[in-house]
């Protein structure tokens, strides 16, 4: 028998309070962890798979929209660029590299992904089998698509054309898998990626330019910066989706946004400044759920602090009877505080308990996000402090009521 | 045991009492006697050591508790009082025996589970050991409650009006039982009523 073990006899002698006190009190936690956990794991994933991309270049539009559709995939593009104007803007100094992306058909529901090998090093992707794409129509699978669609080497995948399930499709035109990759807990993993030349392949339109065979036109030559191949007939034709840029130095953080705004059909979306203002909107849905899940904490609060207010008026003669045992004042008040603490500790770690489990269900459903229950943040601990502080709080009047109650007085009283 | 020399009390505001000076030497049981309202919980709750005396001379246990702080009153009763109440107001979170283990740890004393047995034996109730509180009749709470005073073998056992809504039968017993259990433990037993089925039990006699 100690301090700790009779104010645990206490909060379990009365059931029914206490499970309301530890209710809400879980409530509240859960949802301020859910928030934590949900938005510190967005925010890992989106640098995660924004990393080494400093500027998005596609056609005009949403700049939100073309970093959603050429980083995070999530969005449908904004239309297409010229391989020329791309061609062109690559030539600038302040660029190092740019990834060429081509985008808009999909294999069930995975997006099939025009591109060149830099955009897999760009996620330090290795394959698990087979090897990278050098022909026109293979393909290399990520890992999800991989084990989701139960894809081998040597498949044939009949793209569709857009980005949902069961569109239209390119039937005559399958791709053939020579390489699946490793898991890389980026997007990639949810992608096929093809050569860019592919995706020109499939949207051939047939009618195509009859040029002279001897024309200069069907010459290969090299873009360099693009890290592709193509014909002249190829550049002066085709069309891509969106440029992947690294900057060569910081200066090209100011000047180059403004070169490409400044061509006619040119965009640039930059993902730091596009995720943020994205963060901004969704920021005021958190900040309300946020909200609510403090005032659950505060009615929490409030119902500890009437349950041992009730409890002290029901045991006031058990408390001045164990003074009248030798128990000090002091001894009182840290009895009736302990049980406030242990509510909410109780409380709290059932929150973060419905939290983890909620958000393991969830990222369990989602196949393109690799982690588990089991990821934790570091502002948890604040959380585990400040309901710690909340415990405190609700249960040091009642506590000082005990600590004042003069025992003689209650006891003849009785 | 128990020496009062010109002890006077009140409760804030309230007119003084004065208490007649008196004398209990250990293990010469003795009655404190008088109506409700003449202040014989009061004297008892400050022989208990519940509160310090306003004025005048009180020793108890060879102690002077007229010059004790609050804390040291704490450790005071811990040590040298047991106290049974007119109700029994048990811990309800706890059972039987835990309520006895409970005043093993707040008088400071070793948590020991064989002397509650024991004590239990004592009184015929150890059957009701592992006991909820509420699943014990008051007959049973009154005995655990006296269990309770005398399981740190204090010095001095207080009974404050310990037969107040019994019948003569169980009141007769319940004093046996109180002076059985001081007798057991080496305590001296003062008991405050104002039962005077109870006077003849008691030589030492002091009416309020």
């Amino acid at each position: 028998m100690n301090l700790f073990s009779l104010s645990i006899k206490n909060v379990f002698a009365k059931p029914l309070s206490s499970l309301l006190s530890v209710l809400l009190f879980g409530f509240g936690v859960a949802i301020i962890v859910s928030i934590l956990l949900t938005s510190t794991f967005l925010k890992n994933e989106i640098s995660k798979n924004a990393q080494g991309i400093d500027l998005v270049v596609g056609a005009k539009g949403s700049p939100l929209q073309i970093i959603l559709a050429s980083i995070f995939h999530i969005d449908f593009p904004t239309g297409n660029i010229s391989l020329e104007d791309a061609n062109n803007l690559t030539r600038n100094r302040l660029i190092k590299s740019a990834i060429p992306l081509s985008l808009g058909d999909s294999y069930q529901g995975y997006r099939i992904v025009g591109t060149s090998s830099a955009y897999a090093d760009l996620y330090g992707a290795e394959l698990a089998t087979g090897e990278w794409f050098e022909d026109e129509m293979t393909a290399i699978v990520g890992a999800a698509v991989a084990k989701n669609l139960g894809i081998i080497l040597g498949d044939k995948l009949e793209s569709a054309h857009g980005l949902a399930e069961g569109a239209g499709g390119h039937e005559e035109h399958p791709f053939k898998v020579v390489g699946i990759a490793k898991p890389t807990g980026s997007v990639l993993d949810q992608l096929i990626l093809v050569s860019i030349q592919s995706v020109w392949g499939v949207h051939a339109n047939h009618e195509a330019h009859d040029y002279e065979e001897d024309s200069d036109m069907h010459e290969v030559i090299e873009l360099e910066r693009l890290g592709i191949e193509v014909t002249r007939e190829q550049l002066a034709n085709e069309d891509i989706t969106s440029l992947l840029i690294k900057y060569r130095s910081p200066m090209a953080a100011v000047q180059l946004p403004r070169i490409v705004n400044g061509t006619s059909n040119l965009q640039a979306a930059s993902p730091p400044y596009e995720t943020a203002r994205l963060f901004n909107i969704i920021g005021v849905g958190v900040d309300v759920v946020n909200v609510l899940g403090l005032v659950i904490i505060i009615l929490s609060a409030t119902s500890v602090f009437i349950a041992l207010i009730n409890s002290l008026k029901e045991r006031k003669y058990e408390l001045a009877i164990m003074r009248s045992m030798g128990a000090s004042q002091v001894k009182i008040f840290l009895l009736i505080l302990t049980e406030g603490i242990v509510l909410t500790i109780i409380g709290s770690l059932c929150g973060f308990g419905l939290a983890h489990l909620g958000f393991g269900i969830l990222v369990n459903n989602m196949e393109q996000i690799q982690t588990s229950g089991l990821f934790f943040v570091a502002d948890e601990y604040y959380v585990m402090l400040g309901s710690l502080a909340v415990g405190i709080f609700a249960s040091i009047i009642p506590a000082f009521l005990a600590y004042k109650s003069d025992i003689s007085e209650t006891l003849s009283k009785a | 045991m128990l020496n009062i020399k010109e002890l006077k009390h009140s409760y804030d505001g309230q007119t003084l009492i004065s208490y007649p000076d008196w004398n209990v030497d250990a293990g010469n049981h003795a009655i404190i006697l008088g109506n409700s309202g003449s202040g014989k919980t009061t004297l008892l709750h400050l022989i208990g050591g519940l509160m310090p005396p306003k004025e005048g001379f009180l020793e108890v246990a060879g102690e002077n508790l007229s010059t004790k702080s609050n804390a040291k009153l704490d450790r005071f009763r811990g040590e040298n009082i047991g106290i049974v109440f007119q109700k029994p107001h048990l811990v309800r979170s706890l059972s039987v025996k835990e309520n006895l283990t409970l005043s093993q740890y707040l008088g400071q004393k070793k948590i020991d589970a064989k002397r509650a047995d024991e004590v239990l034996f004592h009184l015929g109730i150890q059957e009701l050991a592992n006991r909820k509180v509420h699943q014990i009749s008051q007959g049973q709470a009154q005995r655990v409650s006296i269990a309770r005073a005398v399981i740190n073998s204090p010095k001095l056992l207080l009974a404050d009006e310990p037969t107040a809504s019994l019948d003569d039968e169980n009141c007769k017993r319940v004093i046996d039982l109180l002076k059985n259990q001081a007798e057991e433990t080496g305590a001296t037993l003062i008991v405050a009523t104002h039962d005077h089925r109870v006077k003849n039990e008691f030589k030492n006699q002091l009416a309020l």
